[in-house]
């Protein structure tokens, strides 16, 4: 049977949230900062859009181009309340949904179209009702229709704002001949960069490169994707969502400062702020990990290193001291902007180990997490790491890569 | 931009439908006709739910916290042009 999917996705989730919440900023160009005191614009208003002002611009690069623009800090907490509701929403359409990203979602209506929703237009227009209904009447939403996600996706990424729009045999060929690679999911800035050396911008173009340059030019995974994609079929990436998604590989924690730091004790308790959090996460997710890594990045220069454990942890005393090592091996060659922390090779937690060292952080680390799940993130901490108001939240990441973790703390 | 005030203060409402809808809070010496909710939702910092308001009183908006474990009002930021 044709498969029917359907792709919503919320016009500028981030900012058009902010201007749902505060009328002052409805219809006038909004950058989303991280934090108050950020530069770096994490999202933007569909006005900041059409002035030319997208996610990653400066701040002081979006306000001489566009100098009416409103910078306010992103309010993650909200996004996660409201996209648990959008969630909601989709649920209600059909059982077969996957959350893609914060704010979209695939949502497969196969089984029902004929007997539910024989009119997918007017599905689409309830979808936008129910998400107005819900979340509020500032909010708009693109729906894309078509036989699998690949064309799903592209009709709500190039759709107008607030649009529906339908995959058909009609319009299918100038959707693929028109759509550039930026919209099109799977293809990576990489690849499109290759392709332009073909003079191939588009999907349908790749159908004239000849198999065997195709494939000398891309190799031979990227060439079987591409030759998917050129006639509007699904690519194994897509396909691959239907699969039980396995657990997250790795967690990390990274952040930029408001200033460059050189002072030892400064970044040493960014790093354990970093590495707290990537425990209190670890934990929730019932895994443990062996690999840890810590970087630092300076305007120019940049150093890392790292340790691989005997056995895996997700003890927060373990992770200080072993970060504490890591960076005592740095030779402070520069000023430090950027940090992150890594813990990877991620297993599911193990049962008790036996050793009583072990058995002693164990209590001791069970301890700090019924007090911080009673009393507030972060309450109770290591001595080493500085109180509450310095500490850094964990913050919600646009790709759910952490879904579960984000998701499930109902 | 929003500024931050965190100072406790005293709400008046209605239950409508199985739902708490603040209608008017005091503020310093202050009382706060809210005209309109522009979103609410539910927070969780650890094990202490909270439920944050965004309401328009007198043409300014401000954003209010209801702290359900302590059962305490706070104002958390006000916008200002
Ligand atoms: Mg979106």
């Amino acid at each position: 049977m044709e498969k029917t999917i359907l792709h919503v996705d919320i016009n500028s989730y981030f900012a058009t949230m902010l201007q749902q919440e505060n009328p002052a900023l409805r219809g006038v160009p909004v950058g989303v900062v991280k934090d108050a005191g950020r530069t770096c614009l994490i999202a933007t208003s569909k006005e900041a859009k059409l002035q030319g002002v997208s996610t990653g611009f400066r701040k002081k690069d979006a306000l001489q181009i566009c100098p009416n623009i409103i910078c306010v800090p992103a309010s993650f907490e909200r996004y996660l309340d409201t996209t648990k509701r959008l969630q909601k929403v989709f649920a209600s359409i059909s059982p077969s949904i996957y959350i893609y990203s914060l704010d979209e979602a695939f949502i497969d209506i196969t089984d029902c179209r004929k007997h539910l929703y024989p009119d997918v237009h007017l599905l689409g227009k309830n979808i936008q009702e129910h998400i107005k209904n819900e979340l509020g009447s500032w909010v708009t939403c693109n729906v894309g229709i078509a036989n699998n996600r690949l064309m799903a996706k592209m009709a709500s990424e190039v759709a107008p704002k607030g649009d529906i729009i339908e995959v058909t045999s009609k319009n299918k060929e100038a959707l693929l001949a028109s759509t550039p690679f930026k919209d099109v999911c799977g293809i990576g800035y990489g690849l499109s960069k290759k392709l332009a050396l073909y003079n191939v911008y588009y999907p349908y173009q790749i159908r004239f490169i000849p198999e065997d340059e195709l494939l000398a030019l891309v190799g031979p995974f990227w060439a079987t994707e591409l030759q998917k994609i050129a006639y509007g079929e699904e690519p194994h990436g897509l396909s691959q969502l239907d699969r039980e998604q396995p657990h997250m590989k790795s967690v990390g924690r990274s952040i930029t400062g408001y200033r460059l730091y050189s002072d030892p004790t400064e970044i040493k308790h960014i790093l354990r702020n970093l590495s707290l959090e990537i425990i209190e996460k670890v934990r929730t997710m019932h895994l443990a990990g062996r690999h840890i890594s810590i970087g630092l990045y300076g305007q120019a220069d940049s150093w890392s290193t790292h340790i691989t454990l005997q056995s895996p942890t997700n003890h927060v005393f373990e992770l200080l001291t072993q970060v504490d090592k890591l960076y005592d091996q740095w030779d402070h060659s520069f000023k430090v902007i950027k940090f992150s922390v890594r813990l990877s090779l991620l297993h599911p937690q193990q049962q008790d180990q036996l050793l009583p060292a072990w058995q002693k952080l164990e209590s001791v680390q069970k301890a700090l997490d019924t007090i911080n799940s009673k009393y507030g993130r972060f309450t109770a901490h290591p001595a080493a790491v500085p109180a509450q108001k310095d500490l850094i939240h964990p913050e919600v990441t646009g790709f759910l890569g952490d879904r579960l973790y984000q998701l499930s703390t109902e | 931009m929003y500024q931050t005030i965190h100072e406790p203060i005293w709400v008046v409402g209605i239950y409508k439908n199985a739902q708490f809808i603040p209608k008017k809070f005091k503020w310093k010496d202050q009382e706060l006709y809210i005209s309109e909710i522009t979103l609410s939702n539910n927070v969780k910092d650890g094990a202490i739910l909270k439920r944050w308001y965004s309401v328009i009183a007198e043409n300014n908006l401000y954003r209010i916290e209801f702290n359900r474990t302590s059962e305490q009002w706070q104002l958390l930021e006000i916008w200002v042009e």
